[in-house]
C-alpha cells in the first residue's frame, strides 16, 4: 500500500494504485458521526461483502446533531439516531463506540485507539468532524462554562440549566442561535453575544440579519451585537460575563457555540497532508494525500473550503463510498444553500449573499411587518445568480438553488425568480431536498409509481430524510401531482361512506343530524351500515350533541362495550372500572370498592391508569354493581369508551420535597373538565409535579410537566402499541391557560382525526407540531373562539352515563341474560386461581 | 316472559316488544334451553341466531352489531368481529364456521322466536 506523499500531484499516482488493488476487503471508518453513518450506509449498499468498522469516541451510535435541541423539547437521544440500532449488527457493520482513534500507520494502514486496541484494514475514512471553538478566555475552566456539539454536553445544559435563571450564549452564528434556542426552551432567560455587527453574519446580509434580530428579539431573546466578551467571571462558578468595556453580563451559564475548527490531530499525527489552517486536503473523490485513505464532512479540506453543513457532507460520504468500490462519484463541491428554522424564524441562505461592487446587481422584496425578506444578487456581465437570502417566505429556495447549481442565466426579468407564483417551465426541476438532492422529477416518479403520502415517498426517494425541512414541500408536491392526475386518495371511512370521519363530522355538525337513518339517507351509500360507521356515527353524535350515549336509537350504533357501559371480556362478561380521578382515593372508597368486589365476586386487578379494574361481571349484574358505586359517589370511569381514561398524576407538591406545582390538583380539575366526552380514540392524560416527571406525562396525548412559572404543556405522545414522545406545545402556562390551550387542541383532534386514530399519529397527519401550533396558539384559521365554546358546551352536557342508566327503565331492561328468563346464562362458568374467580377454560 | 303458541306447528317464544328494540339492537331468548339471539335488522325484518359464537364458544353474539356486507345482512361478534350471515348463518371469514340459524316473526307488536330452521 501507498507510501507517504508530502508534495501535492499525488491524485493520478493514487488511482494506479488502487486499480492495483481494486477490491476492499475491510474499510475502518474513524469517527461516527451523521456523515460516518451516511458513509457505512452508501458503502454497505455498494457492495455487500466488505467489512465495515466505526470507531466513535463518543458513547453512542452515530445521532443526528443537527436536531440536538430537539433533545430540549422532549426528544429522547434515541429518537436522533442515524440509523435504528439493530441496523448495524443486521448489515454486519461492527461499531466500536466510546473508543478515540489516536493515530494511523499509513504504511500499514493500522489505526490504535485511546485503549491500545490496534485494528487493520485496508482502506481507512476518516470522519472526525469538528470540535467546537472554544474562545480563549479567562474563566473557561468554571463550572457553569459549556460547549454544544454533544448528547452529553445537552444532558450537562440541561442539567445545570435546571437551576439557572438567566444564561448566555457565545455567538449569534447557526450554532450559537441553535444553542440559544437550546436555553429558550430550558426556560432560561437568554442573551446572544455576537462579537460581528449582525447576526447569521457568513449567512445573511444587512436587512437580512436585522430582520432575523427582530424576530428573534421578540421571542425574549436578548442580543448583544459588536460586544467582545472578555473573561468569564464568578466566585467558584459562572456568575456572568464581562464585556471589553468593562460591563458584566449576570448569567448562571455561559454557553461557548462560536464556530466549528476541523478535527485533524489523527490526519496530523499521523502524516495525513493538512491545510494551512488546518482540515485534512482532499480530491473529487476524497482522497487524502495517503493512498488508501480518505477523508469526509466536516473535517475534509475541498479547494480550500470546509463544509460545515450535512448535506455536502453526505456528498462527500457518497463520493469517498462510490471510490472506494471502484465507480466514481465525484463531490460536485457544493453550492452553501442553508435552510433553516431559527427559533421559529425560517431563514435561508444561499450562495454568497455579500457579494457587491459594479458589476452585481440585486432584487429586494421587503415586508418586515410580515417578517418577510428575499434577496438575489447575480453578476450583470454573465447574469449568473451568486447569491440569495430568505428570510419568513423560502418559497424560492429550491428553484434559487438548483439555479446556482446549475450555472444559467438568471431570467431576463429577474422579478420571476421571487414572484410567486411560479409558473413551472417545462424544462424546471428544482432540488426539493437539499440534504438528499433529490428533484422534484424524482419524487413525482415515486408518486407516478404509488407512493401517495409522505412516508411512501419518504422510504422511495430518501427525500426528507435528512434535516427534514423540505417536508411540507414534498407533502405540497404530493397533494399537487394526484390532483393533477385526477388520482383520489380514498378517505372513504368504509362501504357505506364515501366520507372521512372529520368530513362526516362536519356533515353531521352542519346538519345537525341526529341519527344514523338520516346520516346514512343524506350522505351515505345505502344499506344497515356496519362496523365501522356505526359505532363512528356514534361517537360523533356523542360528541357532538347531548342526550345518552345509549338512548333508544343510538344503543344498536355502538359497540358492546359503548352499549353497556363496560368491557366486554373473552368469556362474555364485562369489567367494571370505577372512575378514581388523578389516582386519589379516600380509605372509605376503597372500602366500597372491596365490598362490591367481594358481594359480586369480581376479579380485581389495579390498572396501568392509577385505578381499579373488576372483572367477571355478568350483563345482568352490571346495573346491580354500578347503583352501589353512585350510590358510593362513584362514576363512570369511560374506559369502555373512546375517551379521557385516565389522569395519571404524583402527588406534586402537597407531599413531593421536589414538587413544584400541586400536580394532583390540576390533574383532578382536568378529569373533572374532559371527562366523558367522546373522541375519535382514547385519550390519556397525566400530570407531574416536577422536571423528575414519575407521571410520565411525555408518553401522554396530553401531559403537563410542571416548571417554576406553571406549567409546559406537551402533546401527541403514546406509549402502547406505537410509543411516540410528546412534543412539547406551550410552556410556562397558568393551570388557566393550560386548560383554555388543552380545550382547542381536544376540540380540534375531535373535529379533524380519522377514526381510531390517538393523538400521535394525528399529528403527523396535520403535518407536525408547527402547524398544531399555529391552529391552536396563534389562531391561524380564526376557529379557537369556536373550539373553546364548542368544548364549554360538552363539558356543561356531561352527566354520568351509569347514574343516568339507571333512572332509565328503557335502558335497565337490555341489562338482562334471556328477555324470557331471569336465570344467569349457564354458559359463563369459572374457575378460582390465587384467591380469585378466573373464565373457566384457563386453567389448563 | 309469555310463551306462545301461534298458527304454525312449533313452539315460539315472546321476545319482548318490538318497540323496546333499536334497528340494528339484538337481544337473548332462551327456547327449550337453547340460547338464541335475535335481531332487528330493519323496521320490519327480524332474524334470529345462535347466541353462543362458533370461535370461542362464548355467549354473545345477542350484543353483536348489525352490518351489511355488500348487501348481506351479517351480525358481527364483539369478541372479534367475525361476521354470520343473518339469513344462513355461515361466516364469511371462515367457510366452515357456522350458526344455527332459527325463525323470528313480528306478531301484534311482539317479536316471536322459534326453534324450527327457517325454510
Amino acid at each position: 500500500m501507498g507510501a507517504h506523499r508530502t508534495d501535492n500531484r499525488w491524485w493520478p499516482l493514487m488511482e494506479s494504485q488502487l486499480t492495483s488493488n481494486p477490491k476492499p476487503s475491510h474499510v475502518l471508518v474513524v469517527g461516527a458521526g451523521m456523515v460516518a453513518a451516511r458513509f457505512c450506509e452508501t458503502l454497505r449498499e455498494l457492495d455487500p461483502k466488505v467489512r465495515i468498522t466505526v470507531v466513535g469516541e463518543e458513547p453512542r451510535a452515530p445521532y443526528d446533531r443537527v436536531h440536538l435541541s430537539e433533545l430540549f423539547a422532549g426528544k429522547s437521544p434515541s429518537d436522533l439516531e442515524m440509523l435504528p440500532a439493530p441496523w448495524y449488527a443486521e448489515n454486519d457493520v461492527e461499531l466500536i463506540t466510546g473508543q478515540r482513534v489516536v493515530s494511523v500507520d499509513t504504511a500499514s494502514l493500522e489505526a490504535t485507539t485511546d485503549a491500545g486496541r490496534k485494528l487493520s484494514a485496508d482502506r481507512i475514512v476518516l470522519a472526525t468532524g469538528s470540535a467546537p471553538f472554544v474562545p480563549p478566555l479567562p474563566g473557561i475552566d468554571k463550572p457553569g462554562f459549556f460547549v454544544y456539539r454533544t448528547v452529553e454536553d445537552v444532558e450537562k445544559i440541561r442539567s445545570w440549566g435546571a437551576s439557572c435563571k438567566q444564561g448566555i450564549v457565545i455567538g449569534g452564528g447557526l450554532l450559537g442561535l441553535e444553542a440559544a434556542k437550546a436555553l429558550v426552551d430550558l426556560g432560561v432567560e437568554t442573551t446572544v453575544v455576537e462579537f460581528a455587527p449582525r447576526l447569521m453574519a457568513r449567512q445573511l446580509d444587512e436587512a437580512g440579519s436585522r430582520l432575523l434580530l427582530k424576530s428573534i428579539q421578540a421571542l425574549g431573546v436578548n442580543v448583544v451585537l459588536d460586544a467582545r466578551s472578555q473573561a468569564i467571571v464568578g466566585e467558584g462558578k459562572v456568575e456572568g460575563l464581562q464585556m471589553a468595556d468593562g460591563t458584566v453580563v449576570p448569567a448562571g451559564m455561559v454557553v461557548a457555540s462560536a464556530g466549528i475548527r476541523p478535527r485533524d490531530e489523527v490526519a496530523r499525527a499521523s502524516g495525513v497532508k493538512v491545510g494551512e489552517r488546518g482540515a485534512i486536503e482532499v480530491d473529487d473523490h476524497m482522497r487524502t494525500s495517503v493512498a488508501g485513505i480518505w477523508a469526509i464532512g466536516e473535517c475534509a479540506l475541498h479547494k480550500g473550503m470546509v463544509h460545515g453543513l450535512v448535506a455536502p457532507g453526505y456528498r462527500m460520504a457518497e463520493a469517498a463510498a462510490h471510490d472506494i468500490v471502484g465507480s466514481s462519484r465525484p463531490f460536485p463541491g457544493f453550492v452553501a444553500a442553508t435552510k433553516l428554522k431559527l427559533m421559529g424564524v425560517d431563514v435561508a441562505s444561499i450562495g454568497d449573499v455579500n457579494a457587491a461592487g459594479d458589476d452585481f446587481d440585486d432584487l429586494v422584496v421587503k415586508a418586515p411587518c410580515a417578517g418577510i425578506y428575499q434577496r438575489v444578487v447575480w453578476r450583470i456581465s454573465d447574469r449568473k445568480l451568486q447569491g440569495a437570502v430568505l428570510v419568513g417566505d423560502l418559497e424560492p429556495f429550491g428553484e434559487l438553488s438548483a439555479l446556482l447549481t446549475s450555472g444559467d442565466p438568471v431570467p431576463a426579468d429577474p422579478r420571476a425568480l421571487l414572484a410567486p407564483p411560479r409558473e413551472e417551465g417545462a424544462g424546471a426541476d428544482p432540488i426539493v431536498c437539499n440534504c438528499e438532492n433529490v428533484r422534484r422529477s424524482k419524487i413525482l416518479q415515486a408518486i407516478d409509481a404509488g407512493a401517495t403520502d409522505l412516508a411512501a415517498v419518504k422510504k422511495a426517494t430518501k427525500a426528507c430524510t435528512g434535516c427534514g425541512s423540505c417536508a411540507q414541500a414534498v407533502t405540497g408536491t404530493i397533494k399537487k401531482r394526484l390532483a393533477e392526475r385526477g388520482i383520489q386518495v380514498d378517505r372513504s371511512l368504509c362501504a357505506h361512506f364515501s366520507h372521512s370521519r372529520a368530513e362526516l363530522f362536519d356533515l353531521a355538525w352542519k346538519g345537525k343530524i341526529q341519527d344514523f337513518a338520516i346520516l346514512m339517507e343524506r350522505h351515505g351509500n345505502g344499506g344497515l351500515g356496519c362496523e365501522v360507521c356505526k359505532p363512528v356515527a356514534g361517537n360523533i353524535f356523542a360528541s357532538l350533541w347531548s342526550g345518552h350515549v345509549i338512548s333508544h336509537g343510538r344503543d344498536a350504533l355502538q359497540d358492546s362495550n359503548d352499549r353497556f357501559l363496560a368491557n366486554i371480556q373473552k368469556n362474555g362478561t364485562y369489567s367494571v372500572v370505577p372512575r378514581i380521578p388523578a389516582g386519589e382515593i379516600t380509605p372509605q372508597k376503597l372500602q366500597v370498592i372491596a365490598e362490591v368486589a367481594g358481594k359480586f365476586d369480581l376479579y380485581t386487578k389495579i390498572t396501568g391508569g392509577q385505578r381499579i379494574d373488576l372483572f367477571g361481571a355478568r350483563l345482568e349484574q352490571l346495573p346491580l354493581i354500578w347503583k352501589e358505586l353512585v350510590d358510593a359517589g362513584f362514576e363512570s370511569g369511560h374506559a369502555y369508551a373512546k375517551s379521557v381514561r385516565t389522569v395519571k398524576s404524583c402527588v406534586g407538591s402537597t407531599w413531593c420535597r421536589f414538587g413544584v406545582q400541586d400536580s394532583t390538583g390540576l390533574a383532578l380539575a382536568i378529569e373533572e373538565r374532559y371527562k366523558g366526552i367522546r373522541s375519535p380514540h382514547k385519550l390519556k392524560f397525566a400530570v407531574s409535579g416536577c422536571a423528575r416527571e414519575c407521571a410520565e406525562a411525555q408518553s401522554k396525548d396530553v401531559g403537563l410537566i410542571a416548571t417554576e412559572k406553571g406549567w409546559n404543556l406537551f402533546v401527541c405522545g403514546n406509549g402502547g402499541m406505537k410509543p411516540r414522545h410528546a412534543e412539547l406545545l406551550a410552556q410556562d402556562l397558568s393551570s388557566a391557560e393550560a386548560m383554555s390551550v388543552i380545550d382547542r387542541f381536544l376540540m380540534h383532534y375531535i373535529r379533524t382525526a380519522d377514526r381510531l386514530t390517538r393523538t400521535s399519529v394525528w399529528i403527523e397527519d396535520i403535518g407536525g407540531i408547527e402547524e398544531l401550533r399555529k391552529v391552536v396558539l396563534d389562531d391561524s384559521l380564526g376557529i379557537c373562539t369556536q373550539l373553546e365554546a364548542q368544548m364549554d358546551d360538552l363539558v356543561k352536557g356531561f352527566r354520568c352515563e351509569w347514574k343516568v342508566a339507571l333512572e332509565d327503565p328503557k335502558i335497565l331492561q337490555r341489562f338482562r341474560a334471556f328477555a324470557n328468563d331471569e336465570r344467569p346464562n349457564p354458559a359463563i362458568q369459572f374457575v378460582r386461581e390465587r384467591g380469585q374467580r378466573i373464565p373457566a377454560g384457563n386453567e389448563q | 316472559m309469555i310463551e306462545a303458541t301461534t298458527s304454525m306447528n312449533s313452539t315460539w317464544v315472546d321476545a319482548g316488544a318490538i318497540d323496546d328494540l333499536s334497528i340494528g339492537a339484538g337481544t337473548c331468548v332462551m327456547v327449550e334451553g337453547k340460547q338464541v339471539a335475535v335481531f332487528r335488522v330493519d323496521q320490519t325484518t327480524f332474524r334470529a341466531i345462535q347466541n353462543q359464537c362458533p370461535h370461542r364458544g362464548a355467549a354473545v353474539m345477542h350484543q353483536a352489531i348489525v352490518a351489511d356486507r355488500a348487501g348481506e345482512p351479517v351480525a358481527l361478534c364483539p369478541l372479534h368481529k367475525r361476521a354470520y350471515h343473518l339469513v344462513h348463518g355461515g361466516c364469511l371469514e371462515e367457510p366452515g364456521a357456522k350458526l344455527q340459524v332459527y325463525s323470528a316473526v313480528q306478531d301484534s307488536g311482539r317479536i316471536l322466536v322459534g326453534l324450527a330452521d327457517r325454510a
